[in-house]
């Protein structure tokens, strides 16, 4: 009966599609330290915003440099930012999350009250604050994106390391004498780790599309380092003249984005029928 | 006319059969019993005469109900058949019930479908099988959602849905095995009443051989898809042949003896 | 009659307000096998977790030897008194092998010997082999999981068993096996038993004793043949009526 619950999660395209959107993705920031089509940082004034021909194969911006290897090298500070603030945001989320869902009752309810507050504070006025105690930078976004995701992720783990302990096998630990700390790493890490991988996926998404944001508005990846979210913003500006500019940026961060959300959404299918196929 | 007639009914996923070659008829006013361990593929079967088998499935043999074949059949057909002929009960009362409709609601449902009773008038109609289904205070309960009952009301409310299209054959999948005891003893009665006092025919599939020898008077022994014995009820506790059929009988028997022996006092 | 593990007049409330146990006593001799019989919601698992000291108390002690939980050597009490539970699905870590899911007790009680050996010992006693050891709960049967489970809680030489429905959510036939192997066990390293169920006839192949629940209070106890064959509350009159019984037993 299980043989129809494993061929469906087989058929469904999105884990492929997922895991080739996000090699793509990954295999473009490899490129980037190989081969570029031209020096990205390269100023050329007299070929200032053109559209797409050859040899820019996607055109040049406003100070002549081309596009295409813009784009290229701006998946390293993209990528770069996602992977820094999905690590911080795993560990840091994960641990509070393990901590507050094996707490007491009262300490849960003050926890999840302190989490909830953060988690209302967006991402971006994370950043702003960091940026205006520090200069802005990839550090600082790194940080606010890693905070805001250590909220959420912390959220989830507790409630997935709730349903972990409401098995029959954790009361049979504490019947044994197993403490805390026992019970956390034999008991509740093990089976909370395979949805990590789940929730590091939607994570990597999110960062990716709050880093395009923060850049957007300035308080990312500083010039002139490529960055797909500055880049959107500057397109702006020059919409009238070459409207197709801001497609480029546009669609590498749809890539990606999507790419990891397809991934996390086909991980999930596939771990779950797993777990139910004990029964 | 035998209300249900199923022929070498055999029900897969892929390679995996889970119904092999079953056949059995249910006449008017019978009262039929399969009984089976879990993965015996006595739900499968059931799902496949009502004609809502999960995607995938893939079914062949015949099931006439009132000489209508329902194998292949279209889907009109077998919506028709569903409810106004054949309702179902089944075992988790908390999940077969719509969570966020009232009552009332769910049970006139199948009444306006099947028979187009108006709303006033279903609402009504719900309100006395809430009564008949021995509920206390039937307008009030009428108008109570699903969880905020105990779970013999809520299955009391499933017999109601089930039975308010005046279906001819009723099937009662583990109707009781979620149940505490006692309130299995109360639905068992009520179950009895209702067929015997409408003059339905029943199939009553359950795990548990001492409720389905109450409540049947034929019973199949299903086990990994097949049918491996069929018999009156009586004579299958004297004579059956197959050996895991005689198990079966077996295991029952000794737990009754040992409760007997108990509250007879005998050592 | 040595009185091993007491329960003295347990009483537990929820945050909700609901009462799952009021004035609740229980006394288990060595050598006793009680049986705890009532419908859902009656208390008896929270009973099962207050016995192991696993359930906060509003009122009431359990006492091991004599000496209040709280007061007494916790590793000899966890040693001396184990569980084994319902479901076989989620009573056995799924990460885990066989062989660490029976050694856990020998680990956390920091039990001398050979954790190896004492887990081939302890399976050989549930009628497993070895070779079980290094394999995972979902690629075993039901009946196979419950067997685990019972290995897990003899492992540390227990002198009670506080089982809760060890064989409702298996097939009727595993059913026999289980209950049968737990009687030879019971008998053989003369283990108090304290039984779970809500099925009478389970009840009656293995107690002697029996406790009536309901509604969080033991409403009736006492030997077993005394009060399924003369039950004083009403209450224990209707569970036993209810049994569905075969037609024309010899």
């Amino acid at each position: 009966m299980n043989a129809t619950g494993g061929r469906r999660a087989r058929r469904d395209p999105g884990f492929a599609v997922g895991a080739v959107l996000v090699g793509v993705t990954v295999a473009t920031v490899a490129l980037s330290y190989i081969w570029t089509p031209f020096d990205p940082l390269e100023i050329d004034p007299e070929l200032s915003l053109t559209g797409p021909a050859w040899p820019h194969v996607l055109g040049t911006d406003e100070n002549g440099r081309d596009i295409l290897s813009n784009v290229i090298v701006g998946a390293r500070s993209t990528l770069g930012v996602a992977v820094g603030a999905v690590v911080i945001g795993m560990l840091i989320g994960t641990l509070i999350g393990v901590l507050v869902g094996t707490a007491s009752a009262r300490m849960r309810g003050t926890a999840t009250f302190a989490i909830d507050i953060v988690l209302a504070l967006p991402s971006v006025l994370l950043a702003i604050v960091l940026a205006a105690v520090y200069e802005p930078s990839t550090l600082t976004a790194i940080v606010a994106i890693g905070i805001a995701l250590a909220a959420a992720v912390s959220r989830i783990v507790a409630r997935d390391t709730r349903a972990v302990l409401a098995n029959d096998f954790v009361l049979a630990a504490r019947a044994c004498g197993a403490n805390r700390r026992r019970i956390i790493l034999v008991h509740v890490m093990p089976n909370v780790r395979s949805s990590l991988f789940v929730h590091a996926s939607g994570a990597a998404a999110v960062a990716i599309l709050a880093e395009s944001t923060l850049s957007y508005i300035g308080l990312g990846t500083r010039p002139p380092t490529p960055s797909w979210g500055r880049m959107l913003a500057t397109s702006q500006q020059f919409l009238i003249v070459e409207p197709l500019h801001a497609l480029w940026p546009g669609i590498a961060i749809v890539v990606a984005v999507l790419g990891f959300n397809l991934l996390g959404d086909g991980l999930r299918e596939r771990l779950d029928p797993t777990l139910r196929g004990a029964a | 006319m035998t209300l249900l007639e199923v022929r070498n009914l055999t029900v897969r996923f892929g390679d995996n059969i889970v119904v092999n070659d079953v056949s059995f008829d249910v006449g008017a006013g019978g009262r039929f019993g399969i009984i089976g361990e879990s993965g015996s593929g006595k739900t499968m079967a059931m799902l496949a005469v009502l004609g809502v088998l999960p995607i995938g499935a893939e079914v062949s043999g015949s099931i006439r109900c009132d000489g209508v074949e329902l194998v292949g059949a279209d889907e009109d057909v077998r919506r028709a058949v569903r409810g106004r002929t054949i309702g179902m009960v089944f075992q988790e009362p908390l999940t077969a019930l719509n969570p966020l409709m009232r009552v009332d609601r769910q049970i006139g449902w199948p009444l306006r479908l099947h028979h187009g009773m108006s709303r006033r008038d279903a609402d009504a109609a719900a309100v006395e099988w809430c009564a008949r289904v021995g509920l206390d205070e039937p307008e009030r309960i009428a108008r109570r959602l699903p969880h905020e009952m105990s779970g013999g009301q809520r299955q009391r409310i499933g017999l109601a849905i089930a039975l308010a299209a005046k279906p001819r054959l009723l099937i009662a999948d583990e109707p009781t095995t979620a149940l505490d005891v006692t309130v299995q003893d109360d639905i068992l009665r009520l179950l009895d009443s209702l067929v015997d006092g409408d003059g339905l025919s029943l199939i009553f599939v359950s795990h548990d051989l001492g409720v389905v020898a109450r409540m049947a008077r034929d019973i199949a022994v299903m086990r990994s898809g097949r049918i491996v014995e069929q018999r009156p009820t009586g004579e299958l506790f004297e004579r059956a042949e197959d050996p895991y059929a005689k198990a079966l009988i077996e295991s029952a028997r000794r737990g009754t003896v040992d409760l007997r022996r108990l509250l007879r006092g005998e050592s | 009659m040595t009185v091993l593990l007491e329960a003295r007049g347990l009483r537990r409330v929820h945050r909700s307000g609901r009462t799952a146990l009021d004035d609740v006593s229980l006394s288990v001799a060595a050598g006793a096998r009680i049986g705890v019989v009532g419908e859902s919601g009656a208390g008896k698992s929270t009973l099962v977790r207050a016995m192991l000291g696993l359930e906060p108390l509003a009122a009431g002690d359990v006492l091991f030897g004599g000496t209040r939980l709280s007061q007494c050597d916790t590793r000899a009490f966890r040693r001396a008194v184990q569980p084994v539970f319902q479901d076989p699905r989620s009573s056995l870590n799924p990460r885990l092998t066989v062989g660490r899911i029976i050694a856990e007790p020998l680990e956390c009680l920091g039990i001398d010997g050979d954790h190896a050996l004492r887990v081939r010992e302890v399976l050989a006693d549930v009628a497993l082999d070895a070779s079980f050891a290094a394999r995972y709960p979902h690629e075993l049967s039901g009946g196979q999981r419950q067997r685990v489970a019972i290995a897990r809680a003899l492992a540390p030489s227990p002198q009670i068993l506080i089982a809760d429905e060890p064989v409702s959510a298996l097939d009727v036939l595993i059913r026999d096996e289980i209950v049968a192997l737990i009687d030879d066990l019971i008998a053989r390293r003369n283990l108090s038993l304290v039984l779970v169920s809500h099925d009478l006839a389970v009840v009656a192949r293995l107690c002697t004793e029996i406790a009536v629940m309901r509604d969080g209070r033991v409403v009736e106890s006492g030997p077993i043949e005394r009060v399924l064959q003369n039950p004083e509350n009403s209450f224990t009159g209707r569970l036993i009526d209810a049994v569905p019984r075969l037609p024309s037993v010899g």
